[in-house]
């Protein structure tokens, strides 16, 4: 959060929230469900769709964000916008296009549209994000140098943050492993295509940003 | 400025900025410096940890200087026993002040073909 953000923070927090439902960022890397995370939230609050969600790494590359997202409960109710963003990486290899069946032009024209949505994603952290939603695929191996980087500078910046477990409707999810990695955050085990335990997100969720 | 050149590992160019050097800079020469040496193919080892702020200006500017097949980005890599120090993910935070922890950033097809924690063993050794 920019010192200038901060200072709004402070100042709306004295004066009443005059600032407006907060932004609350979808980050994690590629492929870890963060757009289908954002479809189920509006599907299940609002009409609407973040996007498309595809099994190809970088399939979201441009920050989208839909606002006053009203979430309710009989014990709870809070209004956010929903920024859903591309996976963070520190490299984009257009070949790993090619090895999905596309035509080099089409890699390239994705590569160059990756590393364009990852500055953008870069930048809406750094600016304009009030808490973070970080999504991996409990799947996968939590301890990489990309999911380091990012925490750290979600932690740098005093940004709130919610870790999610997501994909444990697969055979090979392991929640432990994440729990394991970050022990002194609230880490949430999800299933955002099938809506498993979607209560305890949104009451995580109410909690740590209404 | 003051500046030690550590040994190759495994045959690959090694550029140390200490933290003398480092600190020296401003902080968007810090970035550029780190991304020019990576792009020259060479494996930078940063004596002193990237602030957080320096982290998202790293990866802001690797994505604007990727090519496709020149530069495809980076890899970076952090002793483990640094990444623990308290325990779990998070205890990389201590590196957001700036601890003094080894940081090797290279070019994403060079750095693996190095074992990050063979590499800082070795480091360790030759500095014995």
């Amino acid at each position: 959060m920019s010192v200038l953000a901060s200072i709004r923070n402070s100042l709306s927090g004295l004066f009443g929230s005059s600032r407006g439902p907060k932004q609350i960022g979808v980050y994690g890397p590629p492929n870890g469900g963060k757009s289908t995370l954002c479809n189920r939230i509006l599907r299940d609050w609002t009409d609407d769709e973040m996007g498309t969600t595809s099994h190809v790494a970088h399939e979201t590359v441009k920050v989208k964000s839909k606002d006053n997202v009203v979430i309710e409960h009989e014990d709870y109710e809070v209004q956010i916008n929903i920024v859903d963003t591309p996976g963070v990486a520190t490299k984009v290899d257009y070949t790993e296009f090619l090895d999905e069946g596309f035509e080099r032009d089409d890699a390239v024209r994705r590569s160059r549209e990756a590393t364009q949505g990852i500055s953008e994603a870069m930048h809406w952290l750094k600016e304009d994000i009030d808490g973070v939603l970080y999504v991996l695929d409990s799947t996968k191996d939590p301890f990489t140098q990309v999911n380091t980087m990012v925490t750290g500078i979600i932690e740098g910046q005093d940004i709130p943050v919610l870790i999610l477990a997501n994909k444990i409707d697969l055979d090979d999810s392991d929640v432990e492993r994440i729990i394991e990695a970050h022990p002194d955050k609230d880490v949430v085990p999800l299933s955002a295509l099938e809506g498993d335990n979607m209560d305890e997100v949104y009451a995580k969720i109410a909690a740590k940003f209404g | 400025m003051s500046e030690q050149q550590p040994p190759d590992i495994n045959g690959v160019q090694l550029h140390l900025i200490t933290e003398e050097e480092f600190e020296e800079m401003r902080p968007q020469a810090r970035i550029s410096r780190i991304l020019d040496e990576v792009q020259d193919g060479k494996l930078v080892v940063l004596q002193t940890g990237l602030s957080s702020d320096e982290e998202t200006r790293l990866i802001d500017a690797t994505m604007r200087h990727i090519e496709p097949d020149v530069f495809s980005g980076i890899e970076i890599e952090i002793p483990k026993t640094a990444q623990n120090k308290s325990g779990g993910l998070m205890g990389r935070l201590l590196g957001n002040e700036k601890k003094n922890k080894l940081t090797l950033i290279g070019p994403a097809n060079k750095l693996e073909e190095v074992d990050g924690n063979d590499f800082f063993m070795s480091l360790s050794t030759e500095a014995n």
